[in-house]
């Protein structure tokens, strides 16, 4: 079967692609998963610096999913390109640069710096980072602060930019529609929900910050509802996450309009699961008669 | 490291709350102080696999000392023989060994890893805390005694050993390493005590174990400066002198 899928500027092998945050760099996981073998790999966020992140306490599992306040530690732009980037390079696969920023400048920074890199395919841009000076809050709140990150961004690359949603917000759409207005190639989400975990004996929380960032399946049905409504109403290409850990989940993420999906959560209880799920959902596909992704893509029928 | 479909060979009970499991698979070899993670459920509930220190190595098998703390320990203490169990082995950085008279210093379900390093040194002297005396397993593995010059037992109650916490009980002796294993409080109280070299392996919670997430990471000191780092990856072993035991 032809699994190849266009999506946010790129044409991908399949529509499965490894998350960030999830993978690592990519390295960690090659000795479980051929990384050659995924439509694409998104590395851990980025930032123009090396960031030690939240101390522990870090994560908490909760009923069909876990609750991270990782803190978005990480090597830092330099070190990725010079110790993480030549190691990938043997891979057939596409590589999507998960870049970060405190401040909107620092969003730049990365994009300005790694976009010299052949190996870097594409840009995401993590609009979903706490941001110093606004109290931590985060430009996906906000269609007019997205607009300034993924504008910038734009000015600096021809690379393909993909900006990478937060569901945390009243404003969802308008926020893709900024986004798409701005220059972006596609837009991914959802990231996590903010949530929290308290123990009672202590009555404090059971992590090191107040709020972490809820994902796994216990969110995939937020998340379908969260692609849905952008893919039907921005025409801007939909990267879905959330939940995903089955094939029939990425065909239903397809369905409600997404062009590929993202594995998050599911890597880390199973290291191969992003080979599985495609393996899954072409096997469906074929003995429900389809071709292709393509055939599927934005085919739901509603009620 | 492999991601494996491992088999349970056996699954004996060796008290109230502890049990030994016996994991069958096609597994590289393992260092002592390295783990593995059990996956509890093939179903998505419990989600996230379990860390446990390897017990002892066999050809074609693992085994795992486990103590049931919550539902994903519950679900494991319940496997049968012949079911089948998901398996990531073996993770992480193990002891280093040395040579000289050794310290070997386990607490409670801690004293896993211990029973492994075990079996590759001789001469040692055992500090083994417990609760009870049903939760002190020397019988369950002969040669914890059999190599040992000197074996400690600790209980709290006193119904084994002398009376109180391991760490009011710490051997005097020169010593050329102290392998300790147990619960946070107890391992940084040893360090308080403790003044030789040591090498300490941390219990952390974990996410993936086996380095993508970053949810296990500790705050350490290391050529002059504090990082953090995965334990999962650069531990669960750290030596003493770069263990900062107060994270928050």
């Amino acid at each position: 079967m032809d699994t190849r899928v266009k999506v946010g500027g790129l044409e991908l092998k399949n529509p499965v692609i490894l998350a960030s945050g999830t993978a690592g760099y990519g390295v960690e996981l090659s000795p479980f998963l051929d990384l050659s073998r995924v439509g694409g790999l998104v590395v851990k966020g980025l930032y123009p610096y090396e960031r030690m992140g939240n101390p522990p306490p870090r994560v908490w599992e909760t009923p069909c999913g876990l609750l991270n306040t990782i803190g978005l530690q990480g090597v830092g732009m330099k070190r990725f390109a010079q110790e993480y980037l030549p190691r990938l390079e043997s891979y057939d696969t596409s590589i999507i640069v998960n870049a970060c920023g405190e401040e909107d400048e620092e969003y730049l920074q990365v994009v300005d710096y790694l976009q010299e890199f052949d190996r870097v395919d594409a840009f995401e841009l993590n609009l979903s980072c706490p941001n110093v000076r606004e109290g931590g809050r985060c430009p996906a709140m906000w269609p007019d602060w997205s607009y300034r990150i993924v504008r910038g961004a734009r000015s600096i690359t021809k690379k393909p930019i993909w900006a990478k949603l937060t569901p945390n917000t009243s404003a969802l759409v308008e926020v893709a529609s900024a986004c798409k207005e701005a220059g972006a190639d596609a837009v991914s989400l959802v990231n996590t929900y903010l949530a929290m975990a308290v123990d009672f004996r202590t009555r404090k929380s059971r992590l090191s910050t107040l709020f972490a960032g809820l994902s796994g399946p216990a969110i995939k049905p937020l998340a379908l509802r969260a692609v849905y409504t952008v893919a039907s109403s921005v025409d801007v290409d939909v990267v879905g996450i959330g939940g995903i850990t089955t094939g029939e989940d990425l065909l239903e993420f397809m369905l409600v309009g997404a062009k590929a999906v993202q594995i998050g959560s599911a890597t880390l209880r199973e290291p191969t699961a992003a080979l599985r799920i495609l393996e899954e959902a072409v096997s469906l596909l074929r003995q429900e008669g389809y071709n292709n992704f393509s055939e599927i893509i934005g085919r739901f029928e509603g009620v | 490291m492999r991601f494996i479909q491992g088999e349970v060979l056996e699954n004996r009970p060796l008290s109230r709350d502890f049990f030994l499991l016996k994991v069958g698979g096609k597994f590289p070899e393992a260092v002592p102080g390295q783990f593995a993670m059990l996956f509890p459920s093939p179903s998505l509930e419990p989600f996230l696999g379990r860390p446990f220190g390897i017990a002892m190595q066999e050809e074609d098998s693992l085994l795992f000392l486990i103590k049931v703390v919550g539902r994903g320990t519950f679900l494991l203490s319940r496997k049968k023989e012949g079911e089948s169990l998901a398996v990531i082995a073996p993770l992480g950085k193990g002891f280093s060994y040395h040579m000289g008279r050794t310290l070997l210093v386990g607490g409670g379900s801690g004293v896993a890893p211990l029973i492994f390093l075990a079996s590759r040194l001789s001469g040692y002297t055992l500090l083994y805390g417990a609760r009870t005396k049903e939760e002190v397993f020397l019988e369950a593995f002969p040669h914890l005694k059999g190599r040992a010059e000197e074996v400690v037992v600790v209980t709290e109650d006193g119904s084994a050993g002398r009376r109180g916490l391991l760490t009011q009980h710490i051997p005097a002796g020169d010593f050329s390493m102290a392998y300790v294993s147990g619960p946070w409080a107890m391992m940084r109280e040893f360090s308080r005590l403790y003044k030789g070299e040591a090498q300490f392996s941390l219990e952390t919670r974990m996410a993936c174990g086996f380095g993508v997430c970053y949810g296990c990471a500790v705050r350490i000191k290391r050529g002059g400066e504090e990082k953090m780092v995965r334990a999962c990856v650069e531990g669960p072993v750290f030596k003493g002198e770069e263990i900062i035991w107060i994270q928050g």
